[in-house]
């Protein structure tokens, strides 16, 4: 007799616990409802009104950076990311989602251009703007001390999407037709807060002769889906699968954007969208992966010895299997001496939001990570997520270390940029 | 059970704020554990981080009289720590620091929640070994594996977690904190306490440290896979290597079902008709495990195997251990519920053990499926059913009733390492006498003579 088992099914966790293995999470307070067998077993629990869904049922719910390490161990083989963001969905509808993540999902994050003409505002605070690559100070320390958390990233003015436009004017860029056509998935941290190593991302493009372009796009809807909002999030997919149908490669520096654009898949029941999100799953490309893949040759010249260590971002590692194609191209890089880390796959902390709902445990997932850091010795970290530069830049802040945080893609391109 | 404000407060007072837990959800995510069938809210949980707090925490609940179910990291499969009384949970999984390891004389000391995989991987870099492996190890808690008596797939020729015991510290009922046992391997100074504590299920007493034996790490070893086409053939290999006076460090089974269940998931491309295979792994310096291949291959081929071949190299050998384990997914993945037994046969009765299997798995109609510790006769049969189906449930049921009381028969035991607790109650008075489970509640009484330590296990109330 053969069962049918739904790999979403919280029922089908054997409870075994290998998932308490990895999980940053639990192993800094070893409370069950933090770990995914706890919460699976939560989600049952209401299911078969065992428990009730009450504050301390959101809280376990929330208690997740959902990063996937637990299932890359589970011996089940069970979708513990996807039952949590279920359960969400489930906790969302049966609640409500407060009132600032219905402005800052249906509004903002929905609608590109609504964000930047809001960033654009609120850039004008002092302090919130990062000015000729120093930022005004205070102001987002005063929010830092009062989420007890991050300092708050600031915005990078002019927005990626100027920025691209005065690359695009600026190269005498070829129309090859004959070459693969290639999509820039920026992401909201590449377009508001990194602006910069965006930019760079796109020259390095194009200046190694590549067809890229910058399609008019919205977030990647994580963050909205992540917390329960699916319909919202399904309308932006939507949005992002017709904008990048056509291309040969949708290519990403984020990790968070890459995993989710390959997860659409199985956002929706439709066929006719689920074909296409099918297809565009089998086009996209971490920068790391395609470069390496496409056998990148840096020109960069130089004898200098950067010593430089890899973070592993949770969404390139666990959810999307890449973690040797950075190596390989770092190591590949002149100038540069890699020294790999301890535990260089253990999560930064960031999670999205959770670092800001839950700011103690997001710390102490960041000290060991700094810790790490600091053992090498290293002067820069590179790492393949802007959502994780945020965590490793404050946290090297905290500890004034004296080390640089970059994306992956900014050591291979551009010499001044290593600061040399 | 309700506790009132005033112990909670005190509880408080005890581990601090960050050491205790009230909300609902919080509280029901320690009402199970690994196994299936069980579960039970408790009134709080704590986090003890001292042994000193440990006492602090028996002593408010000896005064009070509060059932006290203490826990690992809750990988256990026999219902142990389910708080089934309700009262305290007590959870050791901040107390996770190895406090000595001490190369002379090959021994370890950690505190009871230290993960095994942890430990494991300190030890490696010394060069040492524990042997014991119960493959939970990448959660489960030397504590817990102390309380059940936990070993696993080394123990056809390491043995299990008891036969490592030097000395553990522990807290008794009345809030007490004594050492047992002590450094040496030899030692005869009265009762054997310390081998009472282990698997005593947390009945007797709370073990917050232990010291362990180690071993030197071995300089090689090597992977042998043989293909049965009769699972008795297979039974049969095992007791002639060991007659011969080979010991491989492991020898595990997978049947027909786990064989082509891995197939699929590793595309390992084992002969889909095999009835059984043999996983063997030796050990020891490179000159011994060449001689032990030769003799585990030539016995295999006598025993009348199919096909016998030793691992290529350190790589070919991980592939096969890889599908060995996958077998664990194999099962997981293809049935809601997996109700995976612990019957422990005599060696020399591993074929008819198996053969029996075939007769249950007919008349119940059910799939139990094989994937066990074939060295030690710790089989592992494994009822696949779902508990929502009640009709088929209770012919899984039924099913597993006949594989407990054939192990008996056969001179086996009900739980080679997983413990009692809840789940084995059932056959207790089918595998030791009345006046057996007296000595066992009369010991008890002696350690706990309030009934508050981990009420309600072992034996029926």
């Amino acid at each position: 007799m053969a069962f049918p088992v739904l790999k979403d099914n919280p029922e089908t966790c054997m409870k075994c616990g290998f998932c308490m293995s990895g999980c940053p999470v639990y192993n800094i307070d070893f409370s069950e409802s933090h770990v995914a067998r706890g919460r699976n077993m939560l989600i049952q629990m209401l299911k078969d009104n065992k428990i009730k869904a009450d504050k301390s049922y959101e809280s376990a719910l929330y208690y997740c950076l959902l990063c996937g390490r637990c299932e890359s161990v589970c011996m089940a083989n069970i979708a513990t990311n996807a039952i949590t963001l279920n359960a969400r969905k489930e906790y969302a509808d049966l609640k409500g989602l407060p009132l600032l993540k219905r402005i800052i999902f249906r509004l903002l994050l929905k609608h590109r251009s609504f964000f930047a003409r809001f960033g654009r505002l609120l850039s004008f605070i002092p302090g919130l703007t990062v000015k000729e690559g120093k930022p005004v100070r205070h102001f987002p320390d005063i929010i830092s001390a009062m989420v007890k958390g991050i300092s708050s990233p600031r915005f990078s003015v002019p927005f990626l999407a100027k920025r691209i436009k005065k690359i695009q004017k600026n190269s005498n860029s070829d129309t090859e037709t004959d070459k693969p056509r290639i999509a820039f998935f920026a992401g909201c941290l590449f377009e508001f807060i990194f602006a910069e190593a965006g930019a760079d991302i796109f020259s390095l493009f194009k200046d190694a002769g590549y067809r890229i372009e910058y399609p008019e796009q919205t977030c990647c809807a994580l963050p909205v889906y992540a917390s329960g909002d699916f319909k919202t999030a399904k309308y932006m997919a939507k949005c992002n699968i017709e904008s990048f149908s056509g291309y040969d490669y949708i290519v990403t520096g984020c990790a968070s954007c890459g995993s989710t654009l390959k997860s659409y898949v199985n956002w929706f029941d439709d066929e006719e969208t689920k074909t296409k999100a099918s297809e565009l799953a089998g086009k996209v490309k971490d920068v790391g992966e395609f470069l390496v893949q496409q056998d990148y040759q840096s020109n960069i010249e130089g004898n200098e010895k950067l010593k430089v260590t890899y973070h592993d971002p949770c969404h390139l590692k666990w959810k999307q299997g890449i973690s040797s194609e950075p190596r390989k191209l770092l190591k590949s890089l002149p100038g540069i001496e890699f020294i790999e880390m301890e535990n260089p796959d253990a999560c930064c902390g960031l999670g999205g939001s959770f670092a800001l709902t839950n700011p103690e445990a997001s710390s102490a997932i960041q000290a060991k990570k700094i810790e790490s850091i600091k053992k090498t010795g290293a002067d820069v970290v590179a790492t393949s997520c802007p959502g994780c530069m945020i965590q490793l830049m404050d946290g090297i802040k905290k500890n004034n270390l004296p080390v640089k945080v970059m994306h992956i893609s900014q050591l291979a391109h551009q010499k001044e940029k290593r600061g040399l | 059970m309700k506790l009132n404000n005033n112990i909670i407060s005190d509880l408080k007072k005890i581990v601090g704020d960050d050491g205790i837990l009230l909300s609902s959800a919080d509280l029901a995510s320690y009402s199970y554990d690994g196994s299936c069938n069980w579960q039970s809210m408790p009134d709080v949980v704590v986090f003890p981080q001292t042994t000193e707090q440990v006492s602090d925490i028996m002593k408010l609940a000896y005064e009070n009289t509060i059932p006290i179910t203490p826990r690992g990291a809750g990988t256990s499969l026999s219902g142990g720590p389910v708080p089934s009384s309700g009262g305290i949970v007590l959870c050791t999984a901040r107390m996770n620091r190895i406090l000595e390891i001490d190369e002379e004389n090959f021994a370890v000391t950690a505190e009871a929640g230290v993960v095994l995989n942890n430990m494991n991987m300190e030890l490696a870099k010394r060069n040492l070994f524990f042997p014991p492996d119960p493959q939970s190890f990448l959660a489960a808690t030397i504590g817990g594996c102390i309380a059940v008596g936990a070993g696993g797939p080394y123990a056809v020729k390491y043995g299990v977690f008891k036969h490592y015991i030097l000395g553990m510290t522990i807290v008794l009922a009345n809030g007490s904190i004594i050492d047992i046992g002590g450094n040496t391997m030899k030692n005869v100074t009265g009762y054997d306490l310390p081998q009472l504590v282990c698997g005593s299920e947390g009945t007797l007493c709370t073990v917050t440290k232990i010291k362990l034996r180690l071993v030197p790490k071995p300089k090689a070893s090597q992977t042998i896979t043989a293909v049965f086409n009769d699972v008795t053939n297979a039974g049969n290999a095992v007791h002639m290597i060991k007659s011969k006076g080979v010991i491989p460090a492991k020898i595990e089974l997978i049947d027909n079902w786990v064989i082509n269940r891995v197939n699929e998931i590793t595309g390992m491309g084992f002969p889909s008709d095999a009835d059984a295979i043999l996983f063997f792994e030796v050990d020891g310096s490179p000159e011994s495990i060449k001689k032990e291949e030769e003799d585990v291959v030539a016995l295999c081929k006598e025993a009348g195997a199919e096909d016998v071949w030793a691992a290529k190299d350190a790589e070919d050998a991980m592939k096969v251990w890889g599908a060995r384990r996958s077998g664990f997914l194999a099962i997981y993945g293809n049935a809601p519920t997996a109700l995976a037994e612990d019957v422990t046969v005599p060696t020399n009765k591993i074929s008819e053990f198996l053969e029996r299997v075939k007769d249950i798995r007919k008349k119940y109609d059910v799939e139990v499926v094989i994937i066990g510790h074939a060295g030690d006769g710790n089989l592992h049969p494994t009822v696949l059913t779902d508990k929502k189906d009640t009709e088929h449930y209770e012919r899984a049921d039924k099913a597993v009733q006949e594989l407990f009381k054939t192990a008996l028969n056969l001179g086996g035991a009900i739980s080679g390492e997983h413990g009692i607790g809840l789940e084995k109650q059932r056959f207790l008075k089918d595998a030791i006498s009345g006046d057996e489970i007296n000595l066992l509640k009369g010991i008890k009484k002696i350690f706990d003579p309030k009934g508050i330590l981990n009420p309600g296990k072992i034996w029926e109330q």
